[in-house]
């Protein structure tokens, strides 16, 4: 009970100070920033003292880390310049050191926001850090620094990339302009699945045609997850003769990714897959059979015949999967 | 009489140990909870969920949204639905036979009009009536499933059954959620490499006496009535300290069936929700965990600490009587079916502790504590109580379990921080003084009934009414006899145990 209660009251000081000094504090850093880049920046006389507690200097740096992401130009650069005049940049540096991952991963962050490229070799070490979220925050900052350059750390990365830290690296990506990954290929072939899963990524979102038959051996990959993404780029830079070979690497294939290759086959398929999707729609699974009628209807020359006349044949299941075929092809 | 004292002695320290090891456990679980609580703060802090809104390679989810008889408030429930923030989304609302006009409002407000549609009867359901997809492209996430009534396990199968994608999200359609909460909830599915995720689940709250409006949570209040009250302080021990410690060890037999998200190729593969026992939502995840150890898959199932769900609590002994009654009857039977695993080492951590902790802990405790205060009775009236010790006892065992409590209250307000006024954490903490004399005893013989019940073979969901969120009171379901008949769940909160 007393610790509950000293809980709220420590929660309520730190609330209470944070609501006095935040006033002042952003009518001062609203000052600064919209200055001239050029002005002297002056410190307050009563925030020297109130900056030498580490909470003020932490409520500062989140304020500034805050409006940093709202704002560019030379606003922006004036931010910069408050967080190094104030030397916080000298606090973000010290948590690297820190024994606590998170507040590692808190001065990564920082570093990063605040554009701290100076600190590129210290903190590109880490995106191979054993401490899974100290490697998220170091790839994620060395990405934001350098765009597709910085992804050079996809070379040396030796622990697992998560699928969503790759979906977190895609979306910064997607906000770049492109330029040219010349080690694509080689990451297609790196013995980090994770690494290969992320380059399938990269090349479908790109639409990187140029590595192609690095994408195509990944079909025969022994990881599932893998074949499962190589497919899907293949659909997007793969031509008729993929689909061929898509047809091939199905037979090989478990359920997940039998449904998955024929969930991408209407961006690729044409009439020379007919005879292929008229005998998946003859076997197996329902779910296999929907989808073959789906990449039958939509890719193949008289598809719709061939499920109107097999719903003649056998109505059940196949009048059903006409119909809905059907119906979606009407909305 | 030596042999009355042989047994009497034996009784004792049967009963006894069992309850040192009970405390064991929870002191197991009230410090495995803290460093899983602390370890998931700071993994999450610089998490932005947003990515996984936006992003076209985030999962896709089917949210599957039973309704039986939701007439009263299903619109608004299915608005609030469909204004979660997820690209890769879709939403089906399996009306399960109501026999209200929930499904002619549904169609009237969302512009509903009856499509072919192949149903693929992989896991055996009753008959579907017909599917309804909106004209409207605004809704055209929502799908419609009307179908005959067969229990809201069949109901979810259906969905399962229906989805296109490839994780499913089941919910109790009048729950409230947090903005968030589904891009929470699916992160542990990406956040792992090497094991798979087949499952998660997050904390669900009780919104009773809470602010909402349009199927939002505006603010948080402390339920005014005692049995909510009671509740929120079980619901915080319950999620916040026992999921997250099991959930830390990889030993968590159930998530909620308020709301929860599975891998829907495992589900399949397993069968779906099995309808022929009330406590579907625990047989489910214990058919999939069992299914991966016997194919030696590496496996989690996830349990995130975040409020993430507010669901409403029963406010009358008769409701929280019945709840309570229906869950001891679910553990006793998904027990029951799986008691292959019982001590069972090829079951790893799950056959040698997960599942003897449920059977003798969850499932025997109604009924050991029942069996205790018979015997105590009788040795109190034979002149066999040593009182002095039994005073001592006493004392302790209701000083540990208020510490307990307490501890729960302190590891809310450290983290979440929910119920933020002085005086709510207070009236909680006062609260939790009333338990061992009013709630707890009130449980036990729920429980002890669930027992008859069962051992009567009665398997009924039993009548659950709502007050409404905004304490109108809303009878959203009645007990009929055409429920009571098809096990239909008329409404079901959260099962916590």
């Amino acid at each position: 009970m007393i610790a509950t209660f000293y809980t709220l009251f420590v929660k309520k000081l730190k609330f209470n100070f944070k609501r006095n000094i935040s006033h002042s504090l952003e009518e001062w850093i609203t000052e600064v920033i919209i200055s001239e880049p050029t002005a002297d920046v002056t410190v307050p006389e009563n925030f020297l003292f109130i900056f030498e507690k580490s909470e003020a200097r932490q409520l500062l740096t989140d304020e500034l880390v805050r409006n940093k992401s709202s704002f560019l130009g030379s606003v922006s650069d004036n931010i910069i310049k408050l967080y190094y005049h104030l030397g916080l940049n000298i606090d973000s540096i010290i948590k690297l050191q820190n024994k606590h991952s998170h507040i590692q991963c808190q001065g990564i962050h920082e570093l990063c926001v605040m554009e701290q490229k100076d600190q590129l070799q210290k903190v590109y070490r880490l995106t191979n850090s054993k401490n899974k979220d100290v490697r998220i925050e170091a790839q994620t900052a060395v990405l934001q620094w350098y765009g597709f350059k910085g992804l050079r750390f996809l070379d040396v990365v030796s622990y697992p990339i998560t699928e969503f830290q790759q979906l977190k690296l895609l979306e910064l990506l997607r906000q770049l302009p492109f330029s040219s990954m010349p080690m694509l290929g080689k990451w297609l072939q790196s013995k980090n699945e994770t690494v290969v899963n992320f380059a399938l990524k990269l090349a479908q979102h790109y639409t990187q045609v140029v590595v192609k038959s690095q994408v195509e051996q990944c079909l025969y990959h022994s990881n599932e997850d893998v074949r499962v993404q190589a497919v899907k780029t293949l659909a997007v830079i793969g031509d008729a003769a993929t689909a061929t070979l898509l047809t091939h690497a199905y037979q090989k294939e478990k359920f997940t990714n039998r449904l998955n290759i024929l969930k991408q086959l209407p961006k690729i398929a044409s009439d020379d897959q007919r005879d292929f999707l008229v005998v998946q729609l003859n076997e197996g699974h329902e779910y296999l059979k929907l989808a073959s009628a789906k990449v039958l209807a939509k890719c193949t020359s008289k598809g719709m015949d061939i499920l109107e006349a097999k719903s003649y044949v056998d109505p059940i299941p196949y009048n059903d999967i006409y119909l809905h075929i059907k119906s979606e092809a009407v909305r | 009489m030596n042999w009355l004292k042989l047994l009497s002695d034996l009784i004792t320290y049967a009963i006894f140990t069992y309850s040192v090891v009970q405390l064991l456990f929870y002191i197991f679980i009230g410090l495995f909870s803290i460093s899983a609580i602390k370890r998931y703060s700071n993994r999450n802090s610089f998490t932005d969920y947003k990515l996984l809104a936006v992003s076209p390679y985030a999962p896709s989810i089917s949210i599957i949204a039973p309704a039986y008889n939701e007439g009263a408030n299903i619109i608004e429930n299915v608005r609030s639905l469909l204004s979660i923030y997820y690209n890769n989304l879709e939403l089906l609302v399996i009306n399960d036979g109501s026999k209200d006009n929930s499904l002619q409002q549904l169609i009237n407000a969302y512009d509903l009009i009856k499509i072919d549609y192949f149903v693929s009867y992989q896991i055996q359901t009753k008959q579907v009536r017909g599917v309804y997809k909106s004209r409207n492209p605004v809704y055209k996430k929502l799908v419609v499933i009307d179908k005959v009534n067969g229990g809201k396990a069949d109901a979810l199968n259906v969905g399962i059954n229906s989805a296109s994608n490839d994780y499913i999200v089941c919910i109790d359609v009048d729950c409230v959620l947090e903005q968030d909460a589904l891009l929470k909830l699916m992160k542990p599915f990406l956040d792992t490499t090497g094991e798979k995720v087949i499952a998660t689940g997050g904390v669900v709250r009780i919104a009773n006496s809470c602010d909402i409006q349009y199927g939002r949570l505006l603010k948080v209040n402390l339920p005014k009535q005692y049995l909510p009250r009671m509740q929120a302080l079980e619901y915080i021990r319950a999620f916040l300290l026992g999921r997250m410690a099991w959930s830390r060890l990889n030993g968590l037999l159930l998530i909620s069936g308020a709301f929860g998200a599975f891998d829907k190729e495992i589900a399949i593969k397993v069968g779906g929700y099995n309808h022929k026992t009330v406590g579907e939502d625990m047989e489910l995840v214990v058919r999939m965990r069992r299914y991966m150890e016997e194919l030696h898959l590496p496996y989690k199932v996830a349990f995130i600490p975040d409020p993430l769900c507010w669901t409403e609590a029963p406010a009358s002994y008769k409701i929280l009587g019945k709840q309570r009654n229906r869950w001891t009857r679910g553990t006793i039977e998904t027990l029951g079916i799986h008691k292959k695993m019982f001590f069972n080492p090829r079951f790893g951590l799950l056959g040698l502790l997960s599942y003897p902790y449920w059977f003798f802990f969850e499932m025997c405790a109604p009924g050991v504590e029942f069996f205790g205060m018979v015997v105590f009775v009788i040795m109190a009236l034979c002149k066999m109580i040593y009182w002095q010790t039994f005073f001592a006892f006493l004392v302790f065992i209701i000083a540990f379990g208020y510490l307990y409590s307490a501890f729960a209250v302190y590891m809310e307000v450290k983290t979440y921080n929910q119920y933020r006024r002085k005086t709510d954490v207070m009236k909680l903490l006062l609260t939790a003084l009333t338990e061992p004399f009013i709630f707890h005893p009130f449980l036990v013989w729920s429980g002890v009934k669930g027992y008859i019940d069962k051992i009567q073979g009665r398997s009924t969901w039993g009548e659950m009414t709502r007050q409404g969120f905004n304490g109108n009171h809303l009878p959203v379901a009645a007990a009929s006899e055409a429920a009571q008949t098809s096990n239909t769940k008329i409404k079901q909160p959260a099962s916590i145990q």
